[in-house]
């Protein structure tokens, strides 16, 4: 049924782990979603890849239904645990805190790819590595 | 919690900056908002972005467009600490990109973690049905149907107006013991309706997997025996299939374009009339004023003829009977 779209709004949750606390409660409460329904489908959709962000895009209509995308988790979450470290680096010039190989960054850029449109596989894969770098993080071949 | 005032910083500006600021707002306020913040970490949930201003086709609006970037801090000395590095951050970025002050205000709980339900008061529908979320009581007179729906995921709050013309065409052609389909049944409320008008056997099919659970899920809250006759029976699917000539009343409340291309059975699934016993009535719904007439159309082509029209606002609910 065709209906009037209200707002978008794009959010950073914990796959699976989603609650009526902010950010949840205090972004989609005063734009009239059920924040109670929202937490359980995004919990739902997101279960099996707990332990990692996913964003979420929720399209929100006039008459308080809505409708969500998942996107891709962020990059820097991806390399920090495929590189096993727990946060970047706060001086990525001098201190370096981790090492990814070449195909891991492959491998995320490749997840990564799916929010991409039209983005090749190499420049996906430069954009892995500037945020690596920007981290603390080097790519040894 | 003591103090359960949280701080929100919003800021209002281009694609381009939003970017800037969320990545601000991640940094500085990111994390896992359940953590401790008192042991150092973050734990904000970051940033969120918030776009408004679409028109009917959900394209943005020159000039009524807006993004705002919103984080949430938690109160406490950590959350001031927070507070000071991303008012920091911001002014740094202003340096090199134009974006407004900061909005800054303090969030009450009862000012958010309920703001969704004022949306929600209970509406009466057609004559006797009266639609009411969980957590509003009604008086209801003993004519008075009572639905209980909580606004969700998917589709039909009964805020629609396609969904009240519905409600209002069951109410006059569902008569005790009839046998009906409800097509695309998203919450579910229109099975409900019918089954509570008197209905012995209801079966709703959505081609949406959430839809179906939503629905089934709506039908046991109301009581509603699920599987059974008398009851609803909630499935997967569109139009079902060997089903020729069982039901007394069919509703569809879909959209045009869907309509039509069901009719001419265009998708894999019998065409629309074939479930449908001679003599029984069609309630198609969804429908735009301006494609009204390739609806009544289509279902002549197909041995209907129309037997009334209800319309609110440019919406548009159609009864046909099958010859």
């Amino acid at each position: 049924m065709a209906k009037k779209l209200k707002a978008i709004v794009k959010l950073q949750l914990p796959a699976g782990k989603a609650n009526p606390a902010p950010p949840v409660g205090t972004a989609l409460g005063p734009q009239g979603v059920n924040i109670m329904a929202f937490c359980k489908e995004y919990n739902a959709r997101t279960q099996g890849q707990i332990g990692q962000v996913i964003p979420v895009e929720i399209s929100i209509f006039t008459d308080g239904s809505f409708t969500f995308v998942l996107k891709t988790p962020p990059a820097a979450d991806l390399i920090k645990k495929a590189a096993g470290i727990p946060k970047g680096s706060a001086e990525p010039n001098k201190s370096k805190v981790g090492k990814l190989t070449r195909a891991q960054v492959r491998e995320i850029a490749e997840i990564k790819m799916k929010d991409l449109e039209g983005v090749s596989l190499e420049s996906a894969m430069r954009m892995v590595e500037g945020t690596a770098r920007s981290m603390g993080v080097t790519v040894v071949d | 919690m003591a103090d359960s005032a949280i701080l929100e910083i919003a800021v209002e500006c281009d694609a381009e900056a939003a970017e800037a600021v969320s990545e601000l707002f991640n940094r500085f306020n990111g994390g896992d908002y359940d953590a401790d913040s008192e042991a150092g970490e973050a734990s904000g949930g970051g940033a969120v972005i918030e776009t408004t201003g679409y028109d009917d086709f959900g394209e943005p609006i020159d000039g009524q467009f807006r993004i705002v970037v919103k984080t949430y801090i938690k109160p406490g000395a950590r959350g001031e600490q927070i507070r000071r590095q991303i008012e920091e951050g911001l002014w740094f970025l202003s340096r090199i990109y134009p974006i407004p002050e900061p909005q800054i205000r303090t969030l009450h709980e009862e000012d958010w973690a309920h703001a969704w339900k004022r949306f929600y008061k209970p509406l009466r529908i057609g004559g006797r049905i009266l639609l009411k979320p969980s957590w509003e009581c009604v008086e209801a007179g003993p004519e008075d149907i009572v639905i209980e729906l909580d606004p969700g995921m998917a589709f039909g709050t009964g805020l629609h107006p396609s969904t009240r013309l519905c409600i209002a065409a069951l109410e006059e052609h569902v008569r005790p013991g009839d046998a009906v389909l409800d097509l695309g049944t998203g919450s579910g409320v229109l099975a409900i309706a019918a089954y509570k008008l008197g209905a012995a056997s209801v079966l709703a099919t959505d081609i949406d997997p959430i839809a179906v659970d939503v629905a089934r899920e709506n039908a046991l809250r109301n009581g509603v025996p699920l599987d059974a006759t008398p009851g609803v029976t909630v499935q997967a699917g569109s139009v079902p299939e060997g089903m020729a000539n069982r039901f007394d009343v069919i509703v569809a409340n879909i959209l045009a374009e869907v309509l039509v291309k069901l009719f001419d059975g265009e998708y894999s699934y019998p065409p629309l009339t074939e479930p449908l016993k001679p003599g029984g009535a069609l309630i198609l719904a969804g429908i735009i004023e301006e494609r009204a007439e390739t609806v009544i159309e289509a279902a002549r082509r197909h041995g209907c003829t129309l037997i009334d029209r209800k319309q609110e606002g440019d919406w548009v609910a159609l009864v046909v009977r099958k010859a």
